[in-house]
């Protein structure tokens, strides 16, 4: 039994954890009690590598809640008002954005990690989670003078996907467990941002906010799931450990995700929000967002330097550029003629992420009663800085971390931590994202083949993000481990 | 003239790393005549780079394979088998015209389809079924001629049927068919043909209706016999221009009109299937009411679904007047619920043609067999519509259809669907009209 001093320590850090976004869409420490991962041997192994399910003992729950804050900021650079072009005379003031995750919500997550599982024979392992492996969430503040500098990009977001997963892990060999993880993916989603009607048209100015419909779809209960796969291994040998494991984009879809938000809105220029539909059905319309998913590989490595101290590293390669666009689709009444022609009934919002690598050390120090550790990660960014905007933000990141794990009572254990990452400012340069596209594309017929028209088409044909970009992130949560 | 025999439309082939690129927007087709002389509201044409140059390319759902004459369409040409390749389509007929949609490594057939409406249009080529089935496919089909049909390709399109209804839209779905697969003798890979016709169930010649008419009365065990009109299966071709029946269909229409089962005049048919007029009969047509394809077990038929919700309709219209659902329709207090259709109207071209003809047996080469369609919906029919070929929903596909602002009931009517009903003073969505609900089932 601990000391009260020691119950008191514990229950004063359980609001602690080691949890932070990596990439603007994936958790980089999800059921990350500052001491899992692909080597671990716990029910967080249903995520970071279902062969670690090979090594639980008896019955085991684990639970863990977390708090997060992101906050950002934006200084747009000027543009000119006519064309949109960089730079120019209107100049925008600092905008900046914050976005908390926390897990007491419904639909559950993020943030959140619930896992029950089982030791069978110490031969077999078996557990169900769970957890929230891609989820983000920002909002941008009105500046004093109520502007929204962002507004084309980014008003607000938040994404969550809930996953339900079951893992199982068999020992091959006295050395090496395979393991496999099955799941459901569940999304759900609240995008808003603003439309600029005016791009293109004869004489209009750029950025006009008269001239701006707002877009606000959000989806509404539990959607229809996704699918994924998640295949490991483990192999162990002396002091060394080493885990590889492969997580699926959602499955049969080559990672699509295709998610209904009824819950959709517009307001046209000058309008109000319910202006498209019938006075006696203000819910008229029905949108769809299309996204994709990236898969994750994750391999670690763990030396045992001595029967207190061990050595991990982990690296994770994130398949990101499958995330290229966001596609958004609105159906409305059959009588109105507003949408799809004045209000556009589809919108591309480009993304063009490309593949990321998380890589992070760790050190440990393990004792009878308590471990605790320290770990360092480095994230390449997965967004190139001349496509990052206001809904992408993203650049390369540190992220020191610590965690501390006491075992309270016989069959309980509970750990803490706290993280803080820093995002190296990001300066886009020349950004991909060209008001001008539009009207170069009109003046060429349409036509693909036109770099211009290439533009619009993918979704970078909107006001420009140039801009300098910042980013940091605070991390508190606990994970409780109980053992029967 | 290469010939375009049936059972080389059956060998298909579908390219496996196609890539489509292409954009949201808008897309503007022209449109064939639906006969010789008649309107150009018929087979819709896009433009495609051939090697001779921009050249007509039929956009036609209830063909069963792509294709494109690699080498022309000239008369003489011989027809060659499949091959890999590109169908580039363009904004219009002049040289350089902006490119709007680029179909790479796309499985085609080099064959050249038969004329279309009339000897002066020959494509090139058919964006068919199954290229058309990657794709949630918006035409607008005006029925003013001189206006320009359009064709959007999304990847989805949003919203359940209940959403799409309080909108005013008709969801028909429909299991694809005309799934095929062959190998050739003589060792070439075996060759398979995806299910992508769209066929639908119809009633054709239904009598005339409106709510301000006599109430009809239905007694339990009449749902049937009220009902008026002849149940056909259609699929939905956008590369024909009139109703193509074939005679047997047209021989039980026309008992239902009343007129002669050889009526009308003869002509020539020009249908991508056959490289050579189709010898047709043309007649009209009042009304034909397009309803799902698929069926379940409280399925109906056509006709009889059409006179069931024609009654239901007729109580909403009417309730404050005392009206009340007819037992037929009803289950136990409430009425049952109605099925959504579009029902087209005006003077419909319709074109008899032999049930041996290559068209009506191309229909049926399902593999296996599956129920008898007796013809197709042409976009000469369709005219005056908007639609959404949603073949990529699930579990089913679906046709979402409306029709073009300012259309009258006599020329288009749509009719979504209408949940059951019960008489508890609940407003409700209904025929795509909040309706507070007070009619009793008639005792």
């Amino acid at each position: 039994m601990l000391p009260s001093r020691c119950h008191l320590a514990v229950l004063a850090a359980s609001f602690l954890c080691a949890r932070v976004l990596a990439g603007p869409l994936d958790d980089a420490h999800v059921a990350d009690s500052g001491f899992s991962g692909p080597t671990s041997g716990d029910l967080a192994s249903v995520y970071w590598n279902p062969a670690g399910l090979g090594l639980l003992q008896g019955l085991q729950v684990m639970l863990g809640g977390a708090w997060q804050s992101t906050s950002v900021s934006v200084d747009r650079a000027s543009i000119d008002p006519a064309t949109g072009a960089n730079p120019g005379s209107t100049n925008f003031p600092r905008a900046s954005g914050s976005g908390t995750l926390q897990p007491f919500r419904w639909p559950p997550g993020p943030g959140g990690f619930f896992a029950v599982g089982a030791g069978i024979g110490h031969r077999f392992g078996i557990a169900l989670a769970l957890y929230s492996p891609f989820s983000s969430s920002l909002a941008m503040q009105p500046t004093g003078a109520g502007e929204l500098p962002t507004r084309y990009h980014l008003v607000s977001t938040r994404f969550d996907h809930t996953a339900v997963a079951i893992g199982l892990a068999i020992h091959a060999s006295e050395s090496i467990q395979i393991g496999v993880a099955t799941g459901a993916l569940f999304p759900s989603a609240h995008l808003v941002f603003d439309e600029d009607t005016a791009l293109g048209g004869a004489g209009g100015s750029i950025e006009n906010t008269a001239m701006a419909a707002r877009y606000d779809l959000a989806s509404r209960g539990i959607q229809i799931p996704s699918y994924f796969l998640s295949l490991g291994a483990q192999y162990r040998r002396g002091r060394l450990s080493l885990g590889f494991s492969y997580t699926t984009a959602p499955l049969g879809t080559a990672g699509l995700v295709s998610l209904s938000m009824d819950n959709t809105q517009i307001t046209p220029p000058g309008g109000a929000a319910g202006d498209l539909c019938p006075a006696s059905t203000p819910g008229c319309l029905a949108g769809q967002i299309r996204y994709r998913l990236p898969s994750i590989y994750t391999l670690g490595a763990t030396w045992q330097a001595t029967s207190h101290w061990s050595a991990t590293g982990i690296v994770r390669w994130l398949r990101n550029s499958a995330h290229d666009e966001i596609t958004v689709l609105v159906a409305g009444p059959a009588a109105q003629t507003a949408l799809g022609n004045s209000i556009p009934d589809h919108v591309v919002l480009y993304r063009g992420f490309t593949d990321s690598f998380d890589v992070r050390g760790r050190a440990v120090y393990e004792d009878k009663h308590f471990r605790v550790g320290g770990t360092l990660r480095l994230e390449t960014s997965a967004v190139p800085a001349s496509r990052v905007s206001a809904a992408a933000i993203d650049g390369s990141k540190v992220e020191p971390s610590v965690a501390v794990e006491f075992r309270v009572w016989r069959q309980v254990r509970m750990s803490a931590g706290y993280a803080f990452t820093y995002m190296f400012p990001v300066d886009t340069g020349t950004s991909v994202f060209d008001p001008r596209a539009v009207s170069a594309c009109a003046s060429a017929g349409g036509d693909l083949s036109n770099p211009a028209c290439q533009a619009q088409s993918n979704g970078q044909a909107r006001p420009s993000a140039a801009g300098t970009y910042h980013m940091w992130r605070q991390a508190l949560s606990v994970y409780t481990n109980f053992g029967f | 003239m290469r010939r375009c025999p049936v059972i080389l439309l059956l060998l298909a082939a579908c390219g496996s790393d196609q890539v489509l690129d292409h954009d949201l927007e808008p897309i503007q087709l022209s449109r064939a005549p639906i006969e010789p002389g008649g309107a150009t509201t018929g087979g819709l044409l896009a433009a495609v780079s051939t090697v001779a140059g921009i050249e007509p390319l039929l956009v036609d759902t209830a063909f069963p394979i792509n294709s494109l004459g690699r080498a022309g369409c000239a008369a003489g040409a011989v027809a060659g088998w499949t091959y890999t390749g590109d169908m580039n389509l363009r904004a219009n007929w002049q040289s350089a015209t902006p490119l709007r949609a680029s179909f790479r490594n796309v499985g085609l057939f080099d064959i050249c389809p038969g004329f279309v409406g009339d000897t002066a249009t020959q494509p090139a080529g058919v964006m068919g079924g199954p290229l058309l089935a990657n794709f949630s496919v918006g035409l607008v089909l005006p029925r003013d001629a001189a206006q320009p049909a359009i064709m959007t390709l999304w990847p989805s399109f949003p919203g359940t049927d209940d959403q799409l209804a309080v909108d005013g839209l008709a969801a028909l779905h429909f299991e694809p068919r005309g799934g095929a697969s062959a190998g050739q003798v003589g060792g070439e890979a075996s060759l398979s043909l995806p299910n992508s016709r769209i066929v639908l169930a119809a009633c054709a010649a239904s009598r005339a209706f409106a709510t301000t008419e006599t109430q009809e009365t239905c007694a339990h065990g009449e749902v049937a016999l009220k009902a008026s009109g002849e149940d056909v299966m259609l699929s939905v071709g956008t590369g024909e221009g009139p109703l193509i029946l074939s005679d047997a269909a047209w021989r039980r229409v026309a008992a239902q009109l009343g007129v002669a089962a050889d009526a009308g005049t003869a002509g020539e048919l020009y249908t991508p299937f056959a490289t050579t007029a189709t010898v047709a009969r043309f007649v009209d047509l009042p009304r034909l009411a397009l309803f799902q394809g698929t069926t379940d077990s409280s399925w109906l038929g056509a006709c009889t679904e059409l006179a069931r919700a024609r009654r239901i309709e007729w109580v909403l219209a009417n309730q404050d007047n005392g009206a009340c659902f007819q037992p037929c329709d009803a289950s136990g207090s409430s009425a049952a619920s109605t099925r959504p259709y579009i029902e087209l109207g005006g003077s419909l071209r319709v074109a008899v043609v032999s049930e041996t003809s290559e068209v009506i047996r191309s229909l049926n080469g399902d593999v296996p067999a599956r129920p008898q369609v007796d013809g197709i919906v042409g976009a000469g029919t369709l005219a005056g519509t908007r639609l959404r070929l949603d073949y990529l929903s699930k579990p089913s596909g679906r046709v979402i259809a409306a029709c073009e602002a300012g259309a009258t009931r006599d020329l288009c009517w749509t009719a979504p669907s209408c949940p059951p009903l019960s008489a508890n003073g609940q407003t409700i969505t209904c025929f795509a009209q909040a309706v507070r609900v007070s009619a009793p089932v008639c005792p």
